[in-house]
């Protein structure tokens, strides 16, 4: 799916199989995409683990990541060879530093924090580590699950790893021995979308699914604290339970952290509120998006900025940042700086924000079989 | 249902949402306040797990099977013991599932002290090495469910696929093999033989009886 991330100079949008950075100063765009080579497209198509070859056919989206130092930039193709780059930014230029293949269609890439490594988890279930220090030495195999990931994340320690999967799953295990699992997350009854840490409380875990639920965990334990049902604060109108995409989570306080939501098929991201540390208290603060445009991703920057992406033709970025009453507004001017690449931003949105593949009911029974009928 | 053009029949599993909610005295009646120790993934017609359940009257014993005729052929065996010789057969049982994805649904951390994957797939295909019951991402989900010191027991009569299992056992930190003398010394093993159908079989077709048990041991990570 793409995506928009950002910092205080720049904003990143992923798009087919390339990164458009922007610039928050002016409104700049630039595009970073892989050096151009002989797209031998093989007409082979083989199925991988767990897929029917009609999946198989669906186009993926690129994947980008920003680490938090702001210095190095990520993007995982998914057209032509497959690879993981790395640009760093050095005064003003972005170099690219690194081309790696990867084997399979990433789903999520994330630096560690210290920006040593960045982390693939790809659709076949599998996560890769790459070295940022080491931009030549070959992908090590960290952990894999049965399903295919949806997002991983490592701790601010960088003592344990997450994923989650398509199949309900949430894993927590040490890293870098990420043989050794620690604890499951079990709770969601549907795709596990999103994965971030409540950044007042780094000991819980926050994830989104597709089950319409946000669900805070205490991860070490794989303890349920909360589980926050979005449809009963945002009601899809036929009473359907929407997706949960993915959320974004930024402190306000040592005791509160503010959460966007951005919910399948909706054009409301609500945001809220969550206070406390071992007594969570949740509050929805407001809900915005008016028109009838898909919100396809919502992302807080350090800047205390939050970046909506939204299906729009006129305004597919919009920047808004809040007061001391957490009443939202939508930043105009830098809003507007951003209006003249709309066109470049549609290819974004040509993939659904989630693919049907997702919802698809496991075939377990791989033995039992019946004559077949001429 | 029926479904694509194999005709293979595909049907909804029952698993829990979080250990928890698991209500495991439909199954074991008489033992309300145990949980299961012994896991035979694959149990097939539940030969080892009978013998397992005689072998070892204190320890509950599950049969993990996937395939719907089986597992319930295998339920119905126990039922039919338990009426045969009342009191015996209680701390056996079967479930109908799938191994490779909700191990963790039905098991805490830990609780498991053996684990048998008797004659699994072999899956030749290069393509489908993955869809083995023993592969890296899986061992770290066993060895999560094993408590320390608990066995892993493979058995095969395929030799690649014995080769495969032992360099993923041997590859595995958690992992370390267990030597000869030790296995004769273990009653289990003869059953592995003895009471598997597909054991016997092997004995009576004379085919390779490749075995290896692996004990689950603490991180070396933390140590070092």
């Amino acid at each position: 799916m793409a995506s928009i991330t950002g910092n205080k100079e720049m904003l990143a949008v992923s798009g087919g199989n390339s990164v458009y950075l922007l610039e928050r100063k002016n409104g700049s765009l630039q595009t970073l995409e892989p050096p151009v080579e002989d797209i031998k497209i093989t007409t082979k198509k083989v199925p991988k683990k767990g897929e029917t070859s009609s999946e198989h056919a669906d186009k993926h989206m690129a994947c980008a990541a920003l680490s938090s130092c702001g210095r190095y930039l990520a993007l995982a193709t998914c057209r032509g060879t497959k690879s993981l780059l790395i640009w760093q930014l050095e005064g003003q230029t972005w170099s690219l530093i690194s081309q790696r293949p990867i084997g399979r269609a990433a789903s999520k890439i994330r630096f560690t924090n210290s920006a040593s490594r960045v982390l693939i988890a790809d659709k076949a279930g599998d996560v890769y580590s790459f070295s940022v220090t080491e931009p030549t030495k070959e992908k090590e195999w960290l952990l894999g699950h049965i399903a295919m990931l949806l997002d991983v994340t490592v701790s601010d320690d960088e003592k344990y790893i997450i994923s989650c999967d398509r199949d309900d799953k949430i894993r927590v295990a040490r890293f870098p021995n990420c043989y050794n699992i620690n604890s499951y997350c079990l709770g969601h009854t549907s795709f596990v979308t999103s994965l971030s840490f409540l950044p007042h409380n780094l000991c819980i875990l926050v994830s989104s699914s597709g089950d319409g639920c946000i669900k805070l965990w205490k991860y070490l334990e794989g303890k349920e604290l909360l589980s926050i049902p979005i449809n009963k604060y945002v009601p899809a109108l036929d009473g359907e339970i929407l997706p949960i995409k993915q959320c974004s989570v930024f402190q306000v306080s040592p005791e509160a952290s503010l959460m966007s939501v951005c919910i399948g098929s909706s054009s409301k991201c609500p945001i809220f509120k969550i206070d406390g540390t071992d007594n969570l208290q949740v509050k929805l603060l407001c809900t915005i998006g008016s028109e009838d445009q898909e919100v396809w991703c919502t992302q807080f920057t350090k800047d205390n900025s939050m970046l909506l992406m939204k299906n729009n033709k006129m305004r597919p970025v919009e920047v808004w940042s809040w007061d001391e009453n957490y009443d939202f507004l939508l930043n105009q001017n830098e809003t507007e700086l951003y209006e003249k690449h709309s066109d470049t931003f549609q290819e974004c949105f040509s993939c659904p924000s989630i693919p049907s593949m997702l919802y698809r009911k496991n075939y377990d029974e791989p033995a039992d079989k019946v004559k077949k009928h001429s | 249902m029926i479904d694509n053009k194999y005709g293979i029949y595909r049907a909804e599993l029952d698993y829990p949402v979080h250990p928890d909610l698991m209500d495991w005295s439909k199954l074991y009646p008489e033992f309300p306040n145990k949980r299961v120790e012994f896991a035979d993934v694959g149990c097939g017609y539940g030969g080892l797990l009978v013998a397992l359940g005689e072998l070892f009257p204190d320890v509950l014993s599950l049969g993990l099977e996937i395939r719907v005729k089986v597992s319930q052929f295998v339920m119905e065996r126990i039922k039919a013991l338990r009426l045969q010789e009342p009191g015996k057969h209680q701390n056996v049982a079967c479930l109908r599932t799938n191994a490779m994805k909700y191990l963790p649904n039905f098991f805490y951390r830990g609780q498991l002290k053996k684990m048998f994957f008797l004659f699994p797939d072999p899956h030749f295909k290069e393509s489908k090495h993955e869809w083995r019951i023993i592969s890296r991402s899986l061992l770290s989900e066993y060895a999560y469910l094993l408590c320390e010191g608990g066995l892993v027991y493979t058995v095969t009569d395929v030799p690649d696929l014995n080769q495969w299992m032992v360099k993923c056992l041997d590859e595995h930190p958690m992992f370390e093999r267990v030597s000869q003398e030790e296995l004769d010394k273990d009653p289990v093993v003869p059953k592995l033989w003895d009471s598997s159908e597909e054991g016997q079989k092997v004995t009576r077709n004379d085919g390779p009886k490749l075995l290896a048990v692996y004990r689950r041991v603490a991180d070396p990570f933390d140590s070092s």
